[in-house]
């Protein structure tokens, strides 16, 4: 029951994948298409939720590659608490995006429009078999698959050439950690001899400590490319040239916090050597902090959610990095849903506008009252207030940083909790709440996009309340919760003292000289060049890569073909002596036959 | 002496002599008598070893037809320069070195071969009149590769046919 | 003893046709020298059968035989088709594999 129960939430998908992808009359047709993904996913979320309600634990393994000289590769199925509750997150934002594109994308042609959801489904698919996976080899696959679908989406206005662009540069950045992750994959098999998770937990302690930290580390890097962890996290900003329903469920929600997955699946390895853990940490807090620091002065809405998301992001690895995954993995868990609301809110916003300028818009509240309500929501969970999800999840977080002894990592955290309500709420005051007038007249969007973000907007509210019910659910009781820490009321005064900030300046106009329009400002000049990082790829990739690139054309052209060439000589001055023997005549090739003659009479009563 | 010896030495002598002049005579037509000849000194060996059905076809298909085909085609090929059919040799000496070592490899292993050996001291006087069996073994037990021998003589006479025939509009 | 010398006569043909075979320039007297080798192994499968005391041996000769009449056939239409087309046939003037 529970396999056909599994079954039921991938291979929907799958069957919409293909029949989009195969059937052109299908594909043409906007009903047709999305109908079949929609309906598709739908199943995928009823099946994940009666998985979650029957706490579905299931281990089913065979044999892909039969080998003899070198230990099988299995594949396989694995459902543990985690992985039902990430396949519910997924099909549930999985489905509430594909209808709100319903809206959203209404203005496509109908083949591009099927094209999308064709998409769609594939990633639905690919992203619910990494969440199952139950050997290492098997999540590299769908992890490849999601970041192709990844790649396929940014890049799906690919007449827009900062689109393509920005799909190459993920595609490229992601692929850059990719390759770290499958050197320390394979190391780890040269060393354990198996991909299956519950035989690396176990046999990964007999490896020498060296070897696995560096391929552990290796394997961490994958997770920094994917899931945008500094320094590799330029390429989630510029994802954000998709269509905004993709970066909603794609580059907030689901896959971006795929190595956030990866950090957890493979806690029990990772806890095994010392550094690890603390370079994890170290790498969430820094990207917690400039995330949300480059986020403060971008002047694009889904720039800085993403900034933002890549913010999130660090928390969770900031946490799972100091030992305690699963606050990582519940604190992904609400994120799932405020940041995909807080996304779409934005969507609906410049669906209405078509920029995404936030001083091109203003006094949104008054015309797009839904949208502005469940932004809020989604900024006031973000920001950690009572009584939204964020608040439980990023607390629960900060407390584990106070009491765990790192310190400095909690002041780092703290502060950008301060920061992540002042960006927020600065977008809020001024494209919501503004009074300018910018010359445009937004509409409320229709019912089929609000309506998902409702549901969105319930999750992002009630998601924090299953706290208890979710540590309970993964079987993570023993922890004691310190409900009588006063960590989290600094954190929520500082959120507050945040919220008040951004309404000073950017509602009332304090200080306004400094925040708004006076741009020589060394910090912000600092922040706007995102901290000098995409300009050092560049220099890296202008000077020392073209550098490389020149040494190595040089070394190929001149050496590799040189070598090549001498090959060919040689072998033509042989033939022509060689040819000699061709002589074309039919009795100088009996010669032939007549030392096989004698051959065969040897081998006839010589030797026989 | 015995005749069981002295007919094979006579024979053999004949028949070696025959095949050195069909090699080495220098005017093909002569050659081809005496290719005619060494085939019917193969005949008397046939006889010789009790084979006399052998034999009478080997004179009838070979030293008949076989001949007269090559002769016909001598005289077709060479109907124009009649000086062509002077026969010279070409790389006499690494032939000859092949052909020899050919010989020599041969004699030398079927001699020191046990096998051979036992053969040669089970080797019987031949009977004559086994025609009658021969018959009965060919149409009882080979008579599938007797038919199937049919066809492939069919399909020669066929092949030779369409090979040979001059198109129309050549003529 | 006489079982040896069918030996030795026979293989001595068979060089022989084999030299002719090597030697010769017309396609003609080649195709003579392979008669001659076809002879040569007839002969001694004769003799190997009587030595066996079966009869298997004279009846593989009988359609070696027949083969070779075809092939001898099929092989001169070959050549007259050749003459037409080159105009000769010496071995060594049909060189078209030449390397």
């Amino acid at each position: 029951m529970e396999l056909f129960l599994l079954f039921a939430v991938f291979i929907p998908p799958l069957i919409s994948f293909t029949v989009n992808g195969l059937v052109l009359p299908v594909r043409r047709n906007r009903v047709w298409s999305s109908g079949i993904s929609i309906g598709s996913v739908f199943i995928s979320t009823l099946a994940s939720l009666l998985l979650l309600l029957e706490r579905a634990k299931l281990e089913f393994v065979f044999e892909w590659i039969p080998a003899k000289i070198f230990p099988p590769v299995h594949f396989g199925f694995f459902l543990d608490p985690i992985a039902v509750i990430m396949l519910f997150v997924v099909s549930v934002v999985a489905l509430m995006v594909q209808i709100y594109s319903l809206g959203y994308m209404s203005e496509e042609e109908p083949l591009s429009f099927g094209r999308y959801y064709t998409f769609h489904s594939l990633f639905a698919f690919s992203m619910q078999g990494f969440v199952i996976s139950y050997s290492l080899l098997q999540i590299y696959v769908f992890w490849e698959l999601v970041g192709l679908c990844s790649y396929l989406l940014i890049g799906f206005w690919y007449q827009r050439p900062q689109a393509a662009r920005a799909a190459v540069k993920a595609f490229w950045i992601t692929r850059f950690g990719d390759v770290g992750f499958a050197i320390g994959m394979i190391l780890i098999w040269g060393a354990t001899g198996t991909f299956l998770l519950p035989e690396l937990y176990s046999k990964a302690s007999e490896v020498s400590k060296v070897y696995l930290l560096v391929s552990l580390l290796l394997v961490f890097w994958g997770a920094v490319g994917k899931s945008a962890q500094f320094p590799l996290h330029v390429w989630l900003p510029d994802a954000m040239e998709g269509p905004t329903p993709v970066s909603a469920l794609i580059h907030a929600a689901t896959m971006v916090v795929a190595g956030v997955y990866l950090v957890i699946r493979l806690f029990p390895v990772f806890e095994l050597v010392y550094p690890v853990l603390p370079v994890i940490m170290w790498i969430g807090c820094i990207t917690a902090f400039i995330g949300a620091a480059i986020a403060l002065v971008q002047d694009d809405i889904k720039r800085v959610l993403a900034y933002s998301t890549v913010s999130q992001i660090g928390y969770m690895m900031a946490v799972a990095g100091a030992g305690e995954a699963s606050l990582g993995f519940f604190h992904l868990f609400t994120h799932a849903f405020f940041k995909s609301l807080l996304f779409l809110a934005a969507g609906s916003v410049i669906h209405t506008l078509h920029t995404n300028n936030i001083w091109e818009m203003g006094g949104l509240s008054k015309r797009m009252p839904q949208t502005s309500l469940l932004f809020l929501v989604g900024a006031l969970a973000l920001s950690g207030i009572f009584p939204f999800s964020g608040y439980f999840s990023k607390d629960e977080i900060l407390i584990w940083m106070y009491h765990g002894e790192f310190k400095i990592p909690f002041i780092i955290l703290v502060f950008t909790a301060f920061l992540t309500a002042f960006y927020m709420f600065r977008v809020l005051f001024v494209a919501f709440f503004g009074k300018r007038d910018v010359g445009k007249k937004p509409e409320e969007s229709p019912l089929v996009m609000t309506l998902p973000m409702w549901v969105l907007g319930v999750f992002a509210i009630a998601s924090g309340f299953l706290k208890v019910w979710f540590f309970d659910f993964i079987g993570d009781t023993q922890k004691e919760f310190h409900h009588t820490s006063y960590v989290p009321y600094i954190s929520l005064g500082l959120s507050l003292f945040g919220i008040l900030c951004a309404w000073l300046v950017y509602e009332k106009g304090f200080l306004k000289n400094l925040f708004v329009e006076e741009r020589a400002l060394s910090v912000r000049y600092v922040l706007e060049r995102g901290f000098w990082i995409d300009s050092l790829y560049e220099w890296l990739y202008r000077r020392v890569l073209d550098g490389l690139s020149f040494i190595c054309g040089w070394f190929d052209r001149y050496i590799v073909d040189g070598l090549v060439n001498l090959v060919s000589w040689v072998t033509l001055g042989l033939s022509q002596y060689l040819r000699g023997i061709q002589t074309g005549r039919i009795q100088d090739y009996l010669y032939g036959i007549v030392v096989a003659i004698v051959l065969f009479i040897w081998l006839a009563f010589g030797v026989l | 002496m015995s005749w069981e010896l002295l007919i094979p030495i006579v024979l053999g002598i004949g028949l070696v002599s025959f095949s050195l002049l069909v090699v080495l005579s220098r005017h093909l037509f002569r050659s081809a008598i005496f290719l005619a000849l060494a085939l019917v000194f193969t005949a008397f060996f046939y006889i010789f070893l009790g084979a006399e059905l052998l034999a009478g076809i080997q004179i009838l298909l070979y030293a008949g037809g076989v001949i007269t085909l090559i002769i016909f085609v001598i005289l077709l090929t060479e109907r124009v320069r009649m000086e062509r059919l002077e026969e010279t040799h070409r790389s006499v000496i690494p032939a000859l070195l092949a052909s020899s070592s050919v010989f020599f490899a041969l004699t030398y292993f079927t001699w020191s071969s046990p096998r051979i050996r036992s053969l040669a001291l089970s080797f019987p006087s031949p009977k004559f009149g086994v025609s009658k069996e021969l018959a009965e073994s060919i149409f009882r037990k080979w008579l599938l590769p007797f038919e199937v021998l049919s066809l492939l003589l069919l399909a020669a006479i066929v092949g030779a046919l369409v090979l040979a025939r001059r198109d129309e509009e050549e003529t | 003893m006489s079982f040896y010398i069918t030996l030795w006569v026979a293989f001595l043909v068979f060089s022989i046709g084999l030299f002719g075979v090597l030697s010769r320039r017309h396609l003609v007297a080649v195709i003579m020298g392979i008669e001659l080798m076809f002879n040569a192994a007839n002969l001694s499968l004769v003799a190997i059968g009587l030595a066996h005391g079966v009869l298997s041996g004279q009846i593989v000769v009988l359609f070696a035989i027949a083969v070779t009449v075809a092939e001898v056939a099929v092989g001169l239409a070959l050549f007259l088709l050749l003459e037409r087309i080159r105009g000769t046939v010496e071995a060594d003037e049909i060189s078209l594999m030449k390397g």
